[in-house]
C-alpha cells in the first residue's frame, strides 16, 4: 500500500475553500502558514481553478468531454460520478481510496485489479495535468499554497514512480486537439486555443496577462482572460506575438525541467508548447491582416468592440 | 520532512481525532456544493451572519435535527437555532439522515416561512355565530379538551363509538393515532389514502401482501417510473437523487407520463401515453418477455402460485410448471405491441426498443407507480399490478437494484403501550359494504353516503387535512361540514387556515416540524431507517439547561403537538381510567401519571430499535439523547429477499404442510421490535400459525399473501365477484375513448408542481413566489382546433357535475386530446382568515342545487409584520378544480379515480377568471350512477359473510365479529 496515502487525502481537502480544519492540516503539513479565504480565492477561484476539464479539455474550460472521461472513470470503478467529478479534491479522494483498497488486499489478482485502477486513474486523469498546472502556484502570490502546490507534486510523482509509467498517453492527450492556426481557422478559435491548455501546452493565468501587460507596456482591459488578450492584439499585435512566442518558449522548457520520470507526459506538453511557439513564430513573419476570413481579427477584434458595449 | 513521515503524522491525527467520535476531514462534499457542519461542534456552529454582509459578522448556532413534516418524505433537516436569542434562523438539510442524505428539496428550508408565517394559527379558536360565518373567540386550550373529551366520553358511554371519527391527511407518527382508536375502541380512522395512492398499493398488495414498492434505484439497470417521480413522486427526494446515481452508473430510464414532466425530460424512453393505457403497455412488455421465454423461469417456478391458478382454473391441464407456461404464453398474447400501440397512441416500435431495454435489466429493474396512472382511472390498481409483473418475471423482487416491498425497508420501532383491543363495531362510514376489498376508507364518499343513508358523526376530528378542498366534489363537503344534523361537532387539528377549518368548530393550532414529535421511518431505499421529529426549541433549550415538559412551552403562541395533545384528551377521556384508556398513556416510571413523551421515546430507543443504544453507548449518551442530537439512526441495510430465508428450526414445532405447500407451526411468532403492520394471514384449522412455505424441500418464509407466494392468481378477486379481475390485466379507463362523448376529452389532474404541498404550503412565501397557479395545458392542436385559443385566454372546462375557468397554457408537453391541470392551487378563503399569501378571497352563492363560487378579490400584496407580503407582485392563486369532480370510486380499490372527462371552450363573455360552477344533484346522481354500475357488494359476494377479507390490510382492525355481514347470519370462519 501507498504510504502517501493519508497526506494525498489530506492535500485533496486542502484544494477546497478554507475550513476549521485547514489550519491544523497546514500547520501538520508544515506547509509555512494557514490558509485563508482571501487566499483561496486569489488562486483558486480566480486563477487556477482545480478541475481537471479545464487543463486537458480541448475547450479549456469546465465540463465538456474531458469532464465526461473523468465521470465515465467514476462508474467504470463502480462509483458514482459526484457533481464534479473532475475537481481536483475529488480525483485525489478517489484516489486514495483505490490505493488504500490495494493496499489492503490480500488476494492478489484483486490486488493486482485495484492496482491498476488506482495507477490508471493516477496517469490518466491526475498526472496528465497535475505538473504544470502545480506549477503555477510558485507565481500564484500566496506561499501557502505554492508550498501546498510543491508537496502535492512531490507526492504524486512518488505515485507515478510507486507504480510506473504507462504504456501510452493519457487519453486526454491522445484526443486533444492542436492549437488551430488562424491564418485558416480564424481569430476566434485561436485565442480560445491559446487559452486551452492542452491545446497551447501554455497556462496563462490572470497573473501572466498582468505581466505581459507590464513587458509590453499595453493596457490589461478588465474581463476575462480571452477579452484582455485580444485587447493586446488591438494595442499591438506584433508585441503580443512576439510575448506570446517568448511565453510558449518558456513554457517548452519548464515541462521538461526535472521530469524525472514523468517524460511521456512531459514531453507532450512540452511539444505542444514548442508547437505554438512555432507557430506564433511563423504569424509575427506573416502580415497579420492578411488572415484568411478573419479580416482585422488580430488588430482590435469583434469580441473586443461587443465587450466594450 | 520525508513523504512517509508526513503521511505518517496525518494519519496518526486522523486516529486520535475520529476515535473521540469527531469528523477529521470535513469531508468531498465540501467541493461539491454541499458542506454539512461536522456533527461533533452541531451544538456551537459558527457562520457569518448573511445579512451583516459586507460586515463580517459571526453567528453562532445549536444545530438541533428534525424531520421534514412538508411532504410524506420525512427528509432530514437540521435547525439553526441562534443561541443568543434561541430563535430558528433557518432549516438545512441534515446529512446523518440516511433516507435524504443531507440534502433537501425547496420544501424542507421553507419551513421557516411556515414558522414565521403572519397569518398563522397560534391560539386555540372557538366558532362563534354559523359555521363558517368566519367568527372566533379564542380560547384556552383546557376550555376546549374538557369540552371535547366530554363528547366524547358521552359517545363511548353510550356505545355511540362510531360517531367519533378522525380524518387525516398524512400521518405523522407511524402508527401513533391507530393505536389510540384502537385503545379507545373506536372503529374511527379514516384516512386520505383512497384519494391518494390506494390505486397503486392495491396493485402491489394483491401480488405481495405489502402494498408498496421500495425500488433500489440507485443500483438499478433500468429505472422504470409510471410516474413523475423525479420531481414529484413519493418519497421525491430520497428517490430522486438515487434515480440520478442510478442514472449517473448507467441506468436507463423509461418514463410513462402523459405529460412532459421534468422527469420525462430526464428518461432515455419517454412513452407519452394516452391516460388509463399504461396498463396495456405493460402487459405488452410482460408478453415480449413470456413470448420470448425472457423472464427468470426459475424464480416464477418458485415463487408464483401458479399451481393454484391451474388447479383452480385449468383442471384439464397437468399441474406442470412447463404447462403454466404454455398458459402463460397464451394468456398475454394478445397484448402485442400493436394492441398496446392502439390502446396507448405509442407507436409499437418505440414499444418494442423499450420493452428490449426492460428485458436486459434481469434482476436490477427498479419500477415505481404511486399516484399518476393508478390514481387517474377506473382500475389503475392494475397499472401497479401489471407494473410489479415485470419485476416478478424477471425475479426482480428484493434483489441488488431490484424493487423490495416496503415492509422490509421500513422500521416501526414497538411503543412501550401496545393496545391489545380491536373495536367491537364496523363503521360502515368508512368501509360500506360495496367496496369490501377496498385498500383503505371511503373517506371521499362521506357526503353522499351521508346523504344516502343518513348518520351521525358526534365528534369529527380533521387532522391536518383539508376535505373541502383536497377531496372531489368539495361542494358537497361544504353541506355536509355545514349541517349540524349531520356533524355535531368538528375539530380542525392545523398549523395553518384551510377551506375545512373554516367550518370547523373549534381551529386547534398543531405545530410545523420543528415544533412536533415523531417517529417517522419509509422505505426509500434497500435500507431502514428511524428518524425523528422534535420540537426543536424545546430540545435547544434542554441542551441550554433548561428542562421543557410541555412542548408548548417553546412553540410560538399556544401552538401544540399531536402527541401530548391525544395524551391530554384521552386522560380527560378518561380521568379514572374506569373506561379503560387511560393505561394506554400511563407512564409506567411513575403509575398514575400521565405518560411524557421523554418516557414514551426513551423507551422505545432503548428497547425497540436495535443497534441504537449500542451507538449511543459509543458515544456515552443515552438512546433518546442521541436521536434528540442526530434525528436519525440506520437499523439495518442491504435487507436481500427475505421471502427466500429459510425459517430457523426453533419456529417449526408439530408443524404441517397443507397441499398448498404452507407450513404451519404451534410456535408463538418471536416477538419483535418492528411493528410495521402485515396482513393478518389466517391460521390453520387447529389455530396454528403459517410459518413460511415449503419450496423445492425447504421452508422458506415467503410472502404475506394467502398462499405464501406471489400471487398471480388472487383467489380473494376471484371469490369477491371479480373473476375476470384475478390476474393482472388490462381494464378500460373511464376515460378510455369508448366512455368519452366525442366532445369530450380526459383531464389530467393528478399531478403535483414540485415546490408545492397539496393544502399545508400556502403559507410558505419562497415556493408560493416559485409557483403560484395551474393552468390548463392544451395541445397546440387541440388549442387549434378550439377556435384559436393561446395562451393566457381564458377557457371554461365543463365536467359531468359543473364547470370551472380557468387560463390555457398552450404547450407541446401534452398529448393532443388529453388536457391537464395542477391540484395544487386554487386556495380561497371565504373572508379575513386565511393564508394571504396564496389564497383569494371568494364568494359563494346557492342558486337551487348549484353552487357557484368567484373572486371578489384575487391575491396579492399586503402589510404584515413580514416586510416581504408587501413585496407581492403576483395575483393569480389559481382555480380550485377539485370542486367540480364528481365522485369516481374505484370498486376494487376504492381509489378515486381523479381523471375527469372535459368539454373545453373558450371562455363566454359573463365567465370571470376563477369561476365554479356545481349542481349538487348531478354530483349525488353521478356518484349513485357510478355505484350502480361498477360495484360488487359484499352483500352480494362474500363468499363467507363478511365484509371483507380478513387477511387485507386494515387500519384499527375490528375484533372478527364485526366482520360479520348484518343481514346475514353465516358464521365467521
Amino acid at each position: 500500500m501507498s504510504s502517501n496515502v493519508e497526506l494525498i487525502r489530506a492535500l485533496g481537502v486542502l484544494s477546497e475553500p478554507p475550513g476549521p480544519q485547514h489550519g491544523p492540516l497546514a500547520e501538520m503539513l508544515e506547509l509555512g502558514g494557514t490558509p485563508d479565504p482571501e487566499s483561496y480565492a486569489a488562486s483558486f477561484l480566480l486563477q487556477l481553478h482545480p478541475y481537471a476539464s479545464v487543463y486537458v479539455g480541448s475547450e479549456g474550460m469546465l465540463g465538456g468531454e474531458a469532464r465526461d472521461r473523468v465521470a465515465g472513470a467514476w462508474s467504470a470503478l463502480g462509483r458514482t460520478p459526484p457533481a464534479e467529478p473532475d475537481h481536483l479534491g475529488a480525483l485525489l479522494g478517489l484516489y486514495a481510496a483505490l490505493a488504500e483498497h490495494a493496499g489492503s488486499e490480500s488476494d492478489p489478482a484483486e490486488k493486482a485489479l485495484w492496482g491498476a485502477a488506482a495507477s490508471g486513474l493516477l496517469w490518466e486523469h491526475l498526472l496528465s495535468w497535475t505538473t504544470p498546472y502545480l506549477g503555477c502556484f510558485e507565481r500564484a502570490g500566496s506561499p501557502v499554497y505554492a508550498a501546498w502546490a510543491r508537496l502535492l507534486t512531490e507526492t504524486l510523482r512518488d505515485e507515478g514512480r510507486r507504480w510506473g509509467p504507462p504504456a501510452v498517453l493519457p487519453l486526454h492527450l491522445r484526443r486533444a486537439a492542436e492549437l488551430p492556426d488562424p491564418r485558416a481557422a480564424g481569430s476566434e478559435a485561436f485565442l480560445a486555443g491559446l487559452l486551452a491548455p492542452v491545446r497551447s501546452g501554455l497556462l496563462l493565468t490572470r497573473t501572466d496577462l498582468a505581466r505581459a501587460a507590464a513587458h509590453m507596456d499595453a493596457g490589461l482591459r478588465m474581463g476575462e482572460r480571452r477579452f484582455a488578450l485580444s485587447a493586446f492584439f488591438s494595442q499591438d499585435a506584433d508585441r503580443t506575438l512576439e510575448w506570446l512566442s517568448r511565453e510558449a518558449e518558456s513554457w517548452a522548457r519548464r515541462h521538461t525541467d526535472g521530469a524525472d520520470g514523468m517524460e511521456l507526459i512531459a514531453d507532450f506538453w512540452s511539444a505542444r508548447a514548442r508547437a505554438t511557439g512555432d507557430l506564433l513564430e511563423s504569424l509575427r513573419e506573416s502580415d497579420v491582416r492578411k488572415f484568411d476570413g478573419t479580416d482585422d481579427a488580430l488588430n482590435g477584434s469583434e469580441v473586443a468592440t461587443d465587450a466594450r458595449n | 520532512m520525508s513523504l512517509d513521515k508526513l503521511s505518517a503524522k496525518v494519519s496518526a491525527a486522523r486516529k486520535e481525532t475520529e476515535e473521540r467520535g469527531e469528523t477529521f476531514y470535513p469531508g468531498p462534499s465540501r467541493v461539491h456544493l454541499a458542506s454539512f457542519p461536522p456533527k461533533e461542534r452541531w451544538h456551537d456552529w459558527v457562520e457569518l451572519d448573511s445579512r451583516s454582509w459586507p460586515e463580517r459578522v459571526e453567528k453562532r448556532y445549536t444545530l438541533v435535527p428534525t424531520a421534514c413534516f412538508n411532504c410524506e418524505s420525512g427528509c432530514g433537516l437540521l435547525a439553526y437555532v441562534d443561541r443568543e436569542t434561541l430563535q430558528v434562523r433557518k432549516f438545512e438539510g441534515n446529512p446523518e439522515h440516511p433516507g435524504s442524505r443531507g440534502r433537501n428539496c425547496a420544501k424542507g428550508p421553507a419551513t421557516i416561512n411556515q414558522v414565521t408565517d403572519p397569518d398563522r394559527i397560534l391560539y386555540p379558536l372557538k366558532r362563534v355565530g354559523e359555521r363558517g360565518e368566519g367568527r372566533w373567540e379564542r380560547v384556552s386550550w383546557d376550555e376546549a379538551l374538557e369540552d371535547i373529551a366530554g363528547r366524547v366520553a358521552r359517545a363511548m358511554d353510550e356505545e355511540r363509538h362510531n360517531e367519533i371519527m378522525y380524518h387525516v391527511g398524512r400521518p405523522g407518527e407511524d402508527g401513533y393515532t391507530e393505536r389510540m382508536l384502537a385503545g379507545w375502541g373506536v372503529d374511527g380512522h379514516n384516512s386520505h389514502t383512497n384519494i391518494c395512492s390506494s390505486g397503486a398499493r392495491a396493485g402491489y398488495a394483491f401480488w405481495m401482501g405489502m402494498d408498496r414498492p421500495s425500488p433500489d434505484h440507485a443500483n438499478a439497470r433500468v429505472i422504470l417510473l409510471v410516474s413523475s417521480h423525479l420531481e414529484t413522486g413519493h418519497y421525491f427526494n430520497p428517490h430522486a437523487q438515487r434515480i440520478i446515481d442510478g442514472k449517473k452508473n448507467g441506468a436507463k430510464l423509461i418514463v410513462l407520463d402523459t405529460r412532459l414532466s421534468n422527469t420525462a425530460t430526464h428518461a432515455d424512453h419517454w412513452l407519452s401515453t394516452y391516460p388509463g393505457s399504461e396498463a396495456a403497455v405493460l402487459l405488452s412488455f410482460a408478453n415480449h418477455l413470456i413470448q420470448n421465454d425472457l423472464y427468470d423461469r426459475e424464480f416464477v417456478r418458485r415463487w408464483w402460485n401458479w399451481k393454484e391458478y391451474l388447479q383452480e382454473q385449468r383442471p384439464d391441464v397437468p399441474v406442470t410448471f412447463e404447462a403454466f407456461e404454455d398458459e402463460l404464453k397464451t394468456l398475454y398474447a394478445e397484448y402485442t405491441f400493436e394492441y398496446a400501440e392502439k390502446e396507448s397512441g405509442v407507436d409499437a416500435a418505440t414499444l418494442a426498443e423499450a420493452a428490449a431495454i426492460v428485458a436486459m435489466a434481469g434482476t436490477r429493474l427498479a419500477a415505481h407507480n404511486w399516484r399518476s396512472a393508478a390514481a387517474g382511472n377506473m382500475g389503475g390498481w392494475q397499472v401497479a399490478r401489471t407494473l410489479f409483473m415485470l419485476n416478478a418475471l424477471l425475479g426482480a423482487i428484493a434483489t441488488e437494484g431490484g424493487t423490495f416491498p416496503s415492509a422490509w425497508n421500513k422500521f416501526v420501532p414497538r411503543p412501550i403501550h401496545l393496545p391489545p383491543r380491536h373495536p367491537k363495531q364496523w363503521n360502515d362510514l368508512t368501509w360500506p359494504q360495496e367496496w369490501p376489498l377496498s385498500l383503505m376508507e371511503m373517506s371521499f364518499l362521506l357526503p353522499h353516503l351521508m346523504k344516502e343513508r343518513g348518520g351521525f358523526i358526534d365528534t369529527y376530528f380533521t387532522r391536518v387535512y383539508n376535505p373541502v378542498w383536497t377531496n372531489p366534489d368539495g361542494f358537497s363537503w361544504i353541506e355536509l361540514l355545514a349541517d349540524a344534523e349531520k356533524i355535531g361537532l368538528h375539530v380542525a387539528l392545523t398549523p395553518t387556515w384551510n377551506e375545512s377549518a373554516y367550518f370547523a368548530d373549534y381551529v386547534l393550532p398543531m405545530g410545523h416540524s420543528s415544533e412536533r414529535h415523531d417517529t417517522m421511518s419509509l422505505e426509500q431505499y434497500d435500507g431502514s431507517w428511524v428518524a425523528f421529529r422534535q420540537p426543536v426549541l424545546r430540545a435547544a433549550r434542554e441542551r441550554a439547561g433548561q428542562p421543557v415538559t410541555d412542548t408548548r412551552e417553546t412553540n410560538p403562541g399556544e401552538v401544540w403537538e399531536e402527541n401530548e395533545f391525544w395524551i391530554d384528551l384521552t386522560w380527560r377521556i378518561d380521568p379514572d381510567g374506569t373506561r379503560g384508556i387511560r393505561g394506554f398513556f400511563e407512564s409506567r416510571q411513575n403509575p398514575g401519571q400521565k405518560l411524557t413523551l421523554d418516557e414514551y421515546y426513551g423507551y422505545m430507543f432503548e428497547n425497540s430499535v436495535p443497534g441504537l443504544p449500542e451507538e449511543a453507548a459509543r458515544e456515552g449518551i443515552t438512546p433518546l439523547e442521541y436521536m434528540r442530537r442526530y434525528g436519525a439512526f440506520q437499523v439495518g441495510e442491504k435487507t436481500g429477499q427475505l421471502f427466500e430465508q429459510e425459517v430457523p428450526a426453533a419456529e417449526l414445532v408439530n408443524t404441517d404442510t397443507d397441499d398448498m405447500d404452507r407450513v404451519f407451526t404451534e410456535a408463538p411468532k418471536p416477538a419483535g421490535p418492528n411493528v410495521v403492520p402485515f396482513p393478518a394471514i389466517a391460521p390453520d384449522d387447529q389455530g396454528r400459525r403459517r410459518v413460511g412455505v415449503r419450496v423445492d424441500g425447504s421452508i422458506r418464509r415467503g410472502f404475506p399473501t394467502p398462499t405464501g407466494r406471489l400471487e398471480f392468481w388472487s383467489r380473494t378477486l376471484h371469490e369477491w365477484g371479480w373473476p375476470e379481475l384475478a390476474i393482472p390485466t388490462y381494464i378500460k379507463s373511464h376515460v378510455h375513448r369508448q366512455n368519452l362523448d366525442r366532445e369530450e376529452m380526459p383531464l389530467i389532474s393528478t399531478f403535483r408542481l414540485p415546490v408545492q404541498i397539496h393544502t399545508r404550503s400556502a403559507n410558505a412565501k419562497w415556493l408560493t413566489e416559485i409557483a403560484h397557479t395551474n393552468p390548463l395545458w392544451l395541445h397546440p392542436d387541440d388549442a387549434g382546433r378550439l377556435g384559436g385559443i393561446r395562451t393566457g385566454d381564458l377557457v371554461r372546462v365543463e365536467t359531468r357535475i359543473g364547470h370551472f375557468v380557468l387560463k390555457a397554457w398552450v404547450t407541446e408537453g401534452i398529448r393532443p386530446g388529453v388536457v391537464a391541470c395542477s391540484h395544487h392551487m386554487g386556495r380561497w378563503k371565504l373572508g379575513d382568515q386565511g393564508q394571504r399569501l396564496s389564497m383569494a378571497t371568494v364568494g359563494i352563492e346557492s342558486e337551487g342545487t348549484g353552487r357557484k363560487m368567484s373572486w371578489k378579490k384575487p391575491g396579492g400584496p399586503f402589510e404584515s409584520a413580514d416586510p416581504d407580503t408587501s413585496r407581492i407582485w403576483w395575483t393569480d392563486v389559481g382555480v380550485h378544480q377539485n370542486l367540480t369532480f364528481q365522485v369516481n370510486p374505484d370498486p376494487i380499490s376504492g381509489m378515486h379515480c381523479w381523471h375527469q372527462a372535459v368539454r373545453v371552450s373558450r371562455a363566454r363573455p359573463e365567465d370571470r377568471y376563477g369561476d365554479i360552477w356545481v349542481d349538487l344533484d348531478k354530483a349525488h346522481q353521478a356518484y349513485l350512477n357510478w355505484v350502480a354500475e361498477t360495484t360488487r357488494s359484499a352483500a352480494d359476494h362474500s363468499p363467507d359473510g363478511t365484509r371483507r377479507p380478513y387477511w387485507l390490510l386494515r387500519p384499527v382492525r375490528p375484533e372478527k365479529e364485526a366482520y360479520r355481514l348484518p343481514e346475514l347470519e353465516t358464521a365467521v370462519p
